[in-house]
């Protein structure tokens, strides 16, 4: 009996949501894209860029969400052949991808930095402390001065083992002090860092929530402040370290099986897409001719940017991983 | 009869070995595969490092003590419940429910403005004391993660064994009194006892619970020093995209879990029927003292209320008040404004649909899952061994990072399936260890020869469940319909994998709000979410009111 009824109630939650969204038809003219979610919804530049793209070439564009970058990656690889998707977007340098998922014969994109021979970057960013300028006066000028006393549980760091911004700032140690010497800076500053978050989420709103005057970010975080609040107190810090780069890349797929539209749509993504790329995820550009708001003009631009070596990433990241974890 | 029983039991075991066994075996089989070969290696290399066991260590330590608190909390808040009738007794209950909807990021967010060095009770302290320093420093340490998770799990603690407490017949405690013994001999020796199955029930829920917490022990304990199992196998499965490694580990905190459930079994098997329900047809109206009267026994019930109302109603508070201010222009200070609430309304449907969506697919896997559990009672009652009693607790313990990727198999099998009743169906397995360790308790004090008599009497399988035992399990099902409902309204993960990131819920809005920066949007929405909980709890604190009168 009590069987009956758990299968009503299966039923009626059928029933009751009878008004789904139908399935998807594969058009004849079409291309996949799978992205991390914040590609989609009402705040991703996908939408947008997807229904121009429509318009302009009349190629049907599905966009798949997949949650992180870091699912999309494995979903791939898990679809082996049978995945669906032609276009792989949302891939960070930080991330160790299985490059033979993806096409290399990419002679339409020789003018871009193809990474690895198969990652076309599509967007890049710059990291950087960012001081609520309302809350402190004195700025540190290097990672260095972060060990200060006058610092202590005044700045939030972010864990490299859980998040890409994380991981840039134990990159960017590396890169200033060395792999002999980046252990050093972080057993410095160790207690004098208010907290060390999970992800820049939870990192950047204890900042705006004023718990700490200083934060790891972006150097275009400044940005956002400027477009949707009209504010000027948020202002990313020129460090004397020098400051370490990082980029998105999409990639298609070598299973693919529209590759004429998914170069199409990839071409669309460098060119007409990338205003709103840039504006939905506040970072810059790859095509430096495509005019920004002026709101860009609050980002810093560090004289010094270095882009870290990928294959020294790809060598040695487990290892100096496992070596931070162990000073705590 | 046996025949009706063992064909209950197909069901379930089918529902759980398809929603559950199949997709977890599927990925958790990566610890044996390396190089897509059969190996043991993997699994000798995450034993034999000292850092993977001292990991563990901690997130056992950590749970174990958080359980100790909500619990000691729990078993005060229901005490107090059950012994006393006040004022806005039904509301304060109702109130005790809500922090278990919140999604863990909006929880660290409420905890921050609260709590925080720049917070509401700081800033309130600093202009009572006049000075410029916080004055309670407590977050971003080991305390902090203790208070989090009691904040979470003490609706927990209080709505398991309030239920039984309530339920309890307390002329046991009156006679013993008249026998000689003071209240607290009393307590201790009579009614303790009583409530020793549903204590350890809460408990080992509880436990698994803070086994698995990530972000709040990261955030507010303060860093890696505070590491557990789960952010180990976070950052093995997303970061160093070594999904054998995060197998290998979320194997060994299964097979921990398992050890430790196992334990928790054998003590409620023991507490059991200890007492059955009251059977007699002239039930006495249940005596509670009325604190009307003045002296040190009022007081202190009220200094508890209260000061546990501050604690649960602060963080809760900050959110819904934190919605509201908004620093527009370079000026310092926030201001009071509706932009957040104008903003996340305006944006199409997208609220309303989330919220639409959201309560729909809560109310149907709530029922789903006290269905099976009910189901699931019957059998485990009878049943000889804990086989299956201990894996339907295993969802708690899975990694939602491996869940993901196993409902994520799920998706392309049961494509066909709409995307809601997909969701719907796997929130129904995560609750189901909640609706189970609910109604277990109550189930296994039922007496037997009430049943058999109705059946005895001409009623029919059927009809003796329920005129007879429904009745008596009344509180906790409702318990455990709540409970199903909050955890349904609050989940984000599995959600995020099954919806294809198109799907939208009330969490995962949330979730994008806070990804965008937008923090009062986010307290905007988290406010709904309280008050859609504060709704549903309402709701059962009225049926259950009218089922008692």
């Amino acid at each position: 009996m009590k069987r009956i009824i758990i299968f009503a109630i299966c039923l009626l939650a059928l029933v009751g949501s009878a008004i789904a969204t139908p399935v998807t038809e594969e058009q004849a003219s079409s291309v996949t894209v799978y992205a991390y979610d914040s590609f989609l919804g009402e705040w991703g530049a996908g939408e947008s860029i997807a229904k121009a793209f429509e318009e302009k070439t009349g190629i049907k564009v599905n966009l798949v969400g997949c949650n992180g970058a870091s699912e999309l990656v494995q979903r791939i690889a898990y679809e082996g052949k049978d995945c669906p998707a032609d276009i792989a977007l949302g891939i960070s340098d930080s991330m160790l991808v299985d490059t033979s998922l993806f096409a290399s014969d990419l002679d339409a994109f020789s003018g871009y930095d193809i990474d690895q021979g198969c990652l076309i970057p599509f967007d890049w960013g710059v990291f950087a402390f960012e001081a609520d300028t309302q809350k402190i006066q004195s700025m540190p000028k290097s990672l260095e001065d972060l060990a200060k006393p006058e610092y202590k549980g005044k700045f939030i760091l972010i864990d490299p083992r859980t998040s890409s911004v994380g991981l840039g700032l134990l990159l960017w140690t590396i890169d200033a002090f060395g792999p002999d010497g980046y252990l050093s800076w972080w057993r410095s500053v160790k207690d004098n860092a208010l907290t060390i978050a999970d992800s820049w989420s939870s990192a950047y709103g204890l900042f705006t929530e004023g718990e700490a005057p200083l934060v790891i970010t972006y150097t275009t975080s400044p940005v956002y402040h400027v477009m949707w609040e009209d504010t000027t107190r948020y202002q990313a810090l020129e460090f004397t370290n020098g400051h370490i780069k990082t980029t998105e890349y999409c990639a298609i797929l070598k299973s693919s099986r529209n590759r004429a539209n998914a170069e199409l749509f990839v071409q669309f993504l460098l060119n007409e897409g990338q205003e709103s790329l840039a504006v939905a995820n506040t970072m810059f550009p790859v095509n430096e001719t495509v005019e920004l708001p002026p709101a860009f003009d609050y980002a810093l631009r560090p004289s010094r940017i270095v882009s870290f070596d990928r294959q020294k990433i790809v060598d040695n990241l487990d290892k100096w991983i496992a070596d931070w974890e162990k000073i705590w | 009869m046996k025949r009706v029983e063992s064909r209950s039991i197909s069901l379930a075991f089918i529902f759980m070995l398809g929603l559950f066994i199949v997709p977890m075996a599927f990925t958790l089989s990566n610890a044996f595969i390396v190089d897509s070969r059969f190996s043991l290696s993997a699994l000798a290399k995450v034993a034999a490092n000292p850092y993977n066991l001292r990991i563990l260590g901690f997130s056992l330590l950590q749970a174990f003590l958080s359980s100790l608190l909500s619990l000691s909390l729990g078993i005060i808040g229901s005490y107090v419940l059950a012994a006393y009738s006040f004022r806005l007794k039904s509301l304060v209950r109702v109130v005790y429910s809500v922090p278990f909807v919140l999604p863990s990021i909006l929880v660290v967010l409420g905890f921050v403005i609260f709590w925080g060095n720049s917070g509401f009770l700081n800033s309130l302290l600093e202009r009572l004391l006049g000075t410029d320093e916080p004055v309670i420093k407590v977050l971003y340490s080991f305390p902090a993660i203790l208070m989090a998770h009691a904040f979470y799990n003490y609706p927990v603690a209080v709505n398991i064994i309030s239920s039984t407490w309530e339920a309890m017949d307390n002329r046991v405690e009156m006679a013993a009194s008249s026998l000689g013994a003071g209240r607290v001999k009393a307590f201790l020796t009579v009614t303790l006892p009583r409530l020793k199955a549903s204590i350890i029930s809460a408990g080992s829920l509880i436990f698994l619970y803070c086994f698995t917490s990530f972000a709040i022990i990261l955030v507010l304990g303060g860093g890696p020093r505070f590491t557990t199992m789960e952010v180990e196998i976070y950052r093995k499965a997303k970061l160093s995209m070594d999904i054998s490694s995060a197998s290998v580990l979320c194997l060994f905190s299964l097979v921990i879990c398992l050890l430790v459930l196992w334990i928790y079994n054998r003590a409620q098997r023991k507490a059991k029927m200890i007492e059955s329900f009251e059977i007699s047809s002239q039930k006495l109206p249940k005596i509670k003292k009325s604190l009307h009267k003045r002296g040190l026994e009022a007081f202190l019930v009220y200094s508890f209320i209260i000061l546990s109302l501050i604690y649960i109603l602060g963080p809760l508070a900050s959110i819904f008040l934190r919605a509201f201010l908004s620093s527009s222009s370079r000026s310092a200070s926030r201001i009071l404004s509706l932009k957040a609430y104008e903003k996340i309304f305006s944006a199409g449907s997208a609220s309303l649909l989330a919220i639409a969506n959201s309560s729909l697919i809560a109310l149907a896997s709530a029922i789903m899952s006290t269905l099976l559990a009910l189901e699931l009672c019957a059998f485990i009652t009878k049943a000889r061994t804990a086989a299956l009693e201990l894996v339907s607790m295993l969802p708690m313990v899975v990694s939602s990072v491996m869940l993901g990727l196993g409902y994520w198999m799920l998706s392309r099998y049961m494509g066909f399936l709409d995307k809601r009743v997909l969701i719907a169906l796997s929130h129904t397995i995560l609750s189901l260890p909640f609706a189970l360790r609910t109604l277990l308790p109550a189930y296994r004090s039922l007496p037997a020869n009430l049943r058999n008599a109705a059946l005895t009497l001409g009623a029919d399988s059927r009809k003796a469940f329920w005129q007879v035992h429904f009745p008596l399990l009344w509180p906790s099902v409702l318990a455990s319909l709540l409970f199903g409902f909050a955890i349904s309204l609050g989940e984000l993960n599995a959600t995020l994998m099954l919806g294809d990131g198109r799907l939208v819920t009330v969490p995962v809005l949330l979730y994008r709000l806070i990804g965008s920066y937008d923090y009062q949007s986010a307290c905007a929405l988290g406010s709904i979410l309280i008050i859609v909980s504060l709704m549903a709890f309402g709701l059962g604190e009225l049926l259950k009111r009218r089922r008692h009168a």
